[in-house]
């Protein structure tokens, strides 16, 4: 019997999460919170939510690399000062039911945290993690993950993928991770059929169909970034409104701020998200700010997405899960934006050569 | 990082017997920050403080907390202190360990703890505390006295006669007042007048004082020895230095008008002159009365319909193209001796005053006692001009009397009710005077002799009561009321009725607002301090006198005019003031200018300023605390929502520091 | 009520309260009254409960409701705030202005659910030093009654309360020929705008990349105008754009719904734009759909242009408006109103347990600051750190002073676009909170603040304003 891929009914695949919540580990799927899905840590099977189609509000990032953490702990008496580690959660965890993009944003994560001087307290929880990604049978109209090199059933980052099949689940394990997660839950799943893999691929098609937008090319990286001084960012970002929706449900930003949250007796040294769309995000102390403007401020956004790459990196740091172009409260869309940029620069080129 | 002492008083027993002083020393050496701890049996005593001056020369303190009694008490002995030894004085932190603590908490582990703490958020403040250096205000050298009554006419001859220059406005056309219209004074009876005008001719002689009559003051803006006033000059239509005051316009002219001074129980004419003794003696033409008002004319006397007073005026003192003046003075002080009105009320109207012809209030009758009056001191009724023969006193109309009138007590009534029945018994030996009281207040130096003078000299009759109605039966008036003593109806039928009406301030204190100063309900207006700061107004530099503050009589009004001149007089005889340095701040770069601020400030300290660029083009308008008007409330720091002000010496960052040292203590509260 | 919802409320109660606990509680003073008659309190050596410290202020009116959260997030379990009586205020009228903030701070926690017996307000004379021991007496038996402060944790699972529908006829419908009718008016009016130099610049809404979905546009060319369109979908409170706009242009045109003038009226009267550079452009409105149903805010709207635009545009035609009728008072029989009245109905656990899940899916975007009109300063309270007014931190603690500070800066003078709500990627009720301080300034102070000239709710003061309250 083939030990990676099995077919779940509803029945089946609730019963194993159940097993997976009593288990040791912590399972975070997408739960519906107030009428938002939103990830978190099941306390049921039931609370899932396990869609053929459609995403939580946000990412499940936050659950690697936490909105919030404390770096160190402090405390003073007197002159002198202790300072202590702050307590690490060692729990395993699963991150059960994420979409494809959301995994290709772990992946992206990774590449920040993981590689150069590693992060060690997100390697650490990323060591402890399973990913369970869920594939997608239908795109929504945010939807463009195929136009970043992504796919609705993408296996980057997953270590076991379910994709919907037949009002079912086709689960695959893709890692030794996904292969021990499985474990003996597997005894009394039936083996998929033999053409499934035919049927995924047809769904890859399917999907993709159902994205209206045109694929990124990658050399649209060097065009954007030697655009970094074009006059059209300024046009093209003059109705964002400098929150940060867009990093914040972003499943690939990595920013974040350092501060101080200290009273007389002691203090912590906390790591907290950070947008390069804000106005401090790049204030120094003199006052002086290089990103005075919002054009400034959301080039910084659309390069570090398509652009700016580590030496060796192939792909665009967005995913294209469309989050932010489905929240941003100005309706602004980075692929069309992304576009239009290289247009433009495209175009100031041809007139400077001209 | 900053170096602080923290020095702890024992207080003898005071603090010691509830607080463990020892423990509080050792908790304070485990503040962050805290770099000596001392305590002393008294900190305030001379070696007390030395022990202070020399631990911050001795250990280069730049931060001290003094744990010891409420800084009300020693506050500035500990400032002082540190000034002594070379640190500012606004680094000096108290934390309160007797008052709201040793004295309050008889549980020395609970008192402790709460003294650790408080010490504890004391050394969090101090630590941000920066240094604030008094603020130089300087001083224009020139008083304004508001209203010329005998308190203005006071206090300004006070403040000229000790070499300041003075500027006087009077609203009505001359000096005098309320007191110019009464007949003679209690308890000496010296005549009212009499005494008076000669400060009236002093004033208006006087080279100091710069007497505005007939105006009104419009606006004030500016602060403490600073202040800029605009003063409206309405038009007489008759050039003071021309006029002779001889009369022959009055006699002329066609239009008579009920005589406000009598209390419109005479009448003058459309030009007039209020009383002969008048100051400055000079016509006045009644704008609205004059016959040329009626015809609309933009300048109002362009089309004259009536020119009879011009024709026959020989020193041609008449202008009808006269137009109101407004001007300008800066002065250092303000003394508002704003007066008092009678006030008709309910209960007035109750007793049928407005009704009947024949009851009167108190300053109608004095008109009637006056030598000058309308009758010329013959007392008549004004109905038929009959010599009464019994005259009913009312007293408290109005006044005690929270549901239709006021609830304070008017001072003077039972007082000058004494001083009209004793003098219609004078002038009408005849007649019969009773009083309807509810108590005879008679506080004054010789004020009761002369209250039992009227019983028992002059046999006025005294009904403890109230009166319940008054009608008019047989032409009589039909006083109706209870005597409360003997708790029978009394029924008295009354030749002329006169009311002690309650006393009101001058259009219920309309100039607090122009001043900014606070007015209690009433429209009095507010001192400092009911005890300790009776003249002074909680806005520096301006005093009060009279009976604007409250209810009072001629003696306290002048002593109240001349400790208003002596406040004023004492402003002035600085060059430049210091004034409290814990005042607000606006953080201009940020500033959105919605001025909210400039809205809730009650000093108007908030100024709106431009904010140009390089080449001068107005960029958008911020607003601007001014250090020497603000008082550092901090109402606009906490209006500001960016938080773009902030208050020096209760700084936003001095308190969210005091705050993060109070959270729960598991270790101190376990000691 | 599930199982779980009762545990869930229930531990959001007393926990076990140790043995011989005294509660811990702030006490936010005044210098001249309150501190004094605390000061009066020792010289006459009455006793009582140690439980308070004492912070000194110059004047209540210095006291911001921040510094009253900072005391409850630094673990204090109630906190007294107290000065002079109405009337003694050493500043005239400090206490006064006080007074309506704390009102409606008070009004706002208790609709957050934090249980009232933690938090008072008292005046104090400096003559009254028996009040002062009594007030201490009995707010510390007040908050002891409440116990430690609780920090519910969350409740997994909890269903919160099912809220109401919000119900009501909206605007009438537009039908396609008028729809295309009105949106031909507003392409020609507004190139006729540009081309006559009336305006440089018009606020308006154009196609999104999403279906049905319009989004801002500041037009300056006849192409852009030839874009403009009108509709269900024109969600955006423009006048959040009118400050930029007239930093390109002199003059600005602004395509308004009746709905959002009142926010424009508030920037002017905040001397953030200046009316006689706008020019409004008010237009016939269907509605709008921001996820399909229409919003909460058009429930009872006619979606008639308002009388005081400059232009307006129906479907019949263009007319000049500019009657300068003053604004529809505040629509008391609001679709909102029985959700608050529902959460109201909720015990205080259980709001607080509704409010802390919202508070706690906050991310920080400030999507919710970014897109108010009202929002404009150039740094926001929340991102300055000296002092750190509100925590950084993307949980409870600063999520919640977040949510507090910016209800509070909007009480008396959020007019309702409820723009922040539909934006919130965390969907909080912020509609709800902003509309319940809407309807509390209104029951306590009046309807006030919403004409240019008039003094917002919250910077003015009446003496015989509501103090039921106040100690």
């Amino acid at each position: 019997m083939d030990r990676t891929a099995w077919v779940l009914n509803e029945t089946e695949l609730r019963a194993w999460l159940q097993d997976l919540i009593a288990g040791e580990r912590t399972v975070v799927a997408p739960v519906a919170e107030d009428g938002v899905v939103v990830y978190r840590p099941l306390a049921a099977a039931g609370q899932a939510v396990l869609e053929p189609r459609g995403k939580a509000r946000w990412s499940p990032k936050e659950f690697l690399f936490p909105r919030t953490e404390a770096l160190y702990s402090y405390s003073f008496k007197g002159d002198a000062v202790a300072i202590t580690d702050p307590p690490r959660p060692e729990r395993p965890q699963v991150l059960f039911g994420v979409r494809s993009c959301d995994a290709a944003g772990l992946a992206r994560l990774d590449e920040i945290f993981l590689s150069g001087r590693t992060d060690p307290l997100y390697a650490a929880r990323r060591e402890a993690t399973t990913v369970v990604t869920a594939g997608c049978a239908a795109a929504d109209p945010e939807c463009f993950c195929t136009a970043v090199g992504g796919s609705p059933v993408g296996e980057e980052a997953a270590d076991l993928q379910l994709v919907p099949l037949d009002g079912g689940w086709l689960l695959r394990v893709l890692s030794g991770k996904g292969e021990a997660l499985v474990g003996e839950a597997a005894a009394g799943w039936s083996a998929p059929p033999a053409e499934s893999g035919e049927r995924v691929a047809a769904l890859e098609r399917e999907v993709a169909a159902q994205i209206g937008r045109n694929p990124v090319p990658q050399e649209w990286a060097k065009v954007l970034e030697g655009g970094f001084a074009s006059p059209s960012w300024d046009r093209l970002a003059a109705h964002c409104l400098g929150c940060s929706i867009c990093a914040y449900v972003c499943p690939s930003c990595s920013c974040f701020d350092m501060n101080h949250e200290a009273n007389a007796w002691c203090g912590e040294q906390c790591r907290s998200w950070d947008a390069c769309t804000f106005v401090p995000f790049t204030l120094h102390a003199s006052g002086h700010n290089p990103r005075a403007t919002r054009g400034g401020r959301y080039r910084q956004r659309v390069l570090h997405k398509f652009a700016f790459t580590a030496e060796g990196e192939a792909h665009f740091r967005c995913v294209g899960c469309g989050r932010c172009v489905a929240l941003c409260p100005a309706g602004l869309d980075i692929s069309q934006i992304v576009t239009a940029a290289a247009a433009a620069i495209q175009e100031e080129g041809a007139d400077a050569a001209r | 990082m900053a170096k602080v002492g923290v020095f702890v008083c024992h207080c003898g027993e005071n603090i010691a017997r509830n607080v463990k002083v020892q423990e509080v020393v050792d908790f304070a050496h485990e503040v962050p920050g805290a770099a000596v701890t001392e305590h002393y049996p008294y900190m305030c005593s001379a070696p007390g403080q030395q022990l202070v001056i020399d631990a911050i020369r001795e250990h280069g303190l730049d931060r001290v907390v003094i744990a010891a009694c409420s800084p009300q008490l020693h506050e500035p002995t500990f400032r002082a202190a540190a000034a002594q030894a070379g640190l500012n004085p606004h680094l000096v932190e108290i934390a309160n360990i007797r008052e709201h603590c040793s004295w309050v908490h008889r549980d020395p582990i609970a008192a402790s703890a709460k003294a650790c703490q408080t010490v504890a958020a004391a050394v969090e403040r101090v630590k941000r505390a920066k240094p604030l250096d008094p603020i130089e205000v300087p001083v224009t050298k020139r008083a304004l006295v508001i209203g010329g009554g005998v308190a203005g006419i006071r206090a300004a001859l006070d403040i000229a006669n000790s070499g300041q220059p003075v500027v006087l406005v009077e609203r009505q056309p001359s000096l005098g007042g309320n007191m110019s219209r009464l007949s003679e004074t209690f308890p000496t009876l010296d005549c009212s007048q009499c005494i008076l005008t000669p400060l009236m001719v002093q004033v208006s002689r006087h080279p100091l004082i710069e007497l505005m009559t007939y105006s009104e003051v419009e606006a004030v803006s500016g602060y403490v020895g600073n202040f800029t006033v605009r003063i409206t000059r309405k038009p007489r239509y008759v050039k003071i230095e021309d006029c002779t005051a001889c009369g022959d316009c009055a006699a002329a002219c066609p239009s008579p008008v009920a005589n406000e001074f009598d209390m419109g129980l005479s009448t003058r004419k459309a030009i007039y002159i209020p009383f002969p003794q008048a100051v400055p003696s000079t016509y006045t033409l009644d704008a609205d009365r004059c016959l040329n008002a009626n015809l609309q004319s933009p300048t109002g006397f362009r089309v004259l319909g009536c020119i009879r007073c011009a024709e026959v005026c020989k020193p041609r003192a008449i202008d009808f193209d006269m137009q109101p003046e407004v001007v300008e003075r800066r002065v250092g002080a303000i003394i508002v001796a704003t007066g008092y009105d009678l006030q008709i009320g309910q209960q007035a109207r109750e007793c049928g005053y407005g009704v009947y012809p024949d009851v009167m209030d108190g300053l109608e009758f004095e008109r009637m006692l006056s030598a000058s009056g309308p009758t010329e001191g013959e007392v008549r009724r004004p109905s038929d001009g009959k010599t009464p023969a019994d005259v009913v006193f009312i007293q408290c109309v109005g006044s005690r009397n929270p549901k239709h009138g006021v609830p304070y007590c008017s001072r003077i009534c039972c007082m000058y009710t004494a001083k009209h029945a004793l003098l219609l018994r004078h002038k009408v030996p005849e007649s019969r005077a009773f009083v309807f009281y509810m108590d005879i207040r008679a506080g004054g130096k010789g004020y009761e002799e002369f209250v039992h003078r009227a019983m028992e000299e002059e046999r006025v009759m005294y009904i403890r009561g109230r009166v319940s109605q008054v009608y008019e039966e047989d032409g009589k008036l039909k006083v109706l009321g209870v005597d409360t003593l003997s708790g029978k109806q009394v029924e008295i039928n009354a030749d002329l009725v006169v009311l002690a009406s309650a006393m009101e301030p001058t259009d219920h204190g309309m100039i607090a607002g122009t001043l900014r100063i606070a007015a209690d309900e009433h429209g009095f207006l507010k001192e400092a301090h009911p005890k300790l700061r009776p003249v002074e107004t909680l806005t520096a530099g301006i005093f009060l006198a009279g009976a604007a503050q409250a209810p009072k009589d001629i003696p306290d009004t002048v002593a109240q005019a001349s400790a208003a001149a002596a406040k004023g007089m004492e402003l002035l005889s600085h060059d430049a003031l210091e004034r409290d340095p814990t005042t607000a701040s606006v953080n201009q770069t940020a500033c959105a200018g919605c001025f909210e601020c400039l809205q809730v400030c009650p000093y108007g300290a908030i100024e709106r300023q431009e904010v140009r660029d390089r080449q001068g083009n107005l960029q958008r308008y911020v607003a601007w605390s001014n250090p020497a008007m603000c008082e550092g409330c901090g109402l606009c720091a906490v209006t500001c929502r960016g938080g773009f002000i902030d208050v020096a010496g209760y700084s936003d960052e001095q308190v969210f520091a005091q705050l993060g040292a109070l959270g729960p203590l598991p270790e101190v509260l376990g000691r | 009520m599930s199982d779980l919802q009762t545990s869930a409320v229930r531990h959001a109660g007393a926990a076990a309260v140790p043995d011989g606990w005294q509660p811990q509680i702030v006490a936010l003073v005044c210098n001249w009254c309150t501190y004094t008659g605390a000061d009066m309190a020792g010289t006459t050596r009455l006793e009582y409960p140690a439980t308070v410290r004492m912070v000194r202020f110059p004047c209540t009116g210095r006291m911001s409701p921040l510094m009253i959260l900072r005391a409850f997030e630094q673990g204090a379990d109630g906190v007294l705030v107290s000065g002079c009586h109405p009337g003694d205020c050493h500043y005239v009228q400090g206490n006064l202005v006080a007074r309506r903030r704390f009102t409606i701070f008070r009004s706002l926690m208790d609709f957050l659910g934090i249980d009232l017996r933690r938090l008072h307000f008292a005046w104090v004379s400096a003559a009254e030093g028996h009040k002062w021991a009594r007030v201490v007496k009995d707010v510390s038996a007040a908050v002891t009654a409440a116990g430690p402060l609780p920090r519910p944790p969350a409740a997994d699972g909890w269903e919160g309360p099912a809220l109401p529908a919000a119900e009501g006829d909206g605007p009438e419908e537009i039908s396609a020929a008028d729809a295309e009718a009105l949106r031909d008016h507003l392409r020609r009016t507004a190139a006729e705008l540009l081309e006559s130099g009336r305006a440089g610049v018009v606020i308006g809404h154009r196609r999104g990349s999403l279906p049905g979905r319009l989004v801002p546009v500041m037009a300056a060319t006849a192409a852009e105008c030839r874009e403009l369109e009108w509709g269900e979908g024109a969600l955006n409170n423009l006048v959040t754009y009118a400050a930029t706009a007239l930093q390109r242009a002199e003059k600005a045109a602004l395509v308004v719904k009746a709905c959002e003038l009142h926010a424009l009226t508030g920037l002017i009267r905040e001397g953030q734009v200046a009316r006689e550079r706008l020019l409004l452009v008010g237009l016939q409105c269907p509605g709008v759909r921001p996820e399909g149903a229409l919003a909460a805010k058009c429930l009872g709207c006619s979606g008639a242009p308002h009388p005081a635009c400059d232009l307006l545009l129906t479907p019949a035609g263009v007319s000049e408006g500019g009657s300068g009728a003053a604004a529809p008072a505040a629509d008391t029989d609001d679709a909102r109103d029985r959700q608050i009245a529902a959460i109201e109905s909720l015990p205080a656990g259980e709001r607080w347990l509704y409010w802390q899940r919202q508070f706690a899916r906050c991310l920080r975007c400030y999507a919710c600051r970014a897109v108010c009109p009202l929002c404009y300063c150039s740094t926001c309270v929340a991102d300055k750190h000296r002092p750190q007014w509100v925590p950084t931190t993307i949980d409870a603690r600063g999520n919640g002073v977040w949510n507090v500070v910016r209800a509070m800066h909007l009480a008396g003078r959020c007019t309702g676009c409820d723009e922040c709500a539909r934006v919130c990627p965390a969907d909080i009720r912020l509609d709800l909170i902003n509309r319940k301080l809407a309807l509390e300034v209104e029951r306590h102070f009046g309807a006030a603040g919403l004409e240019p000239g008039e003094k917002a709710a919250l910077v003015d003061f009446r003496m015989e304003d509501p103090e039921e309250f106040i100690l």
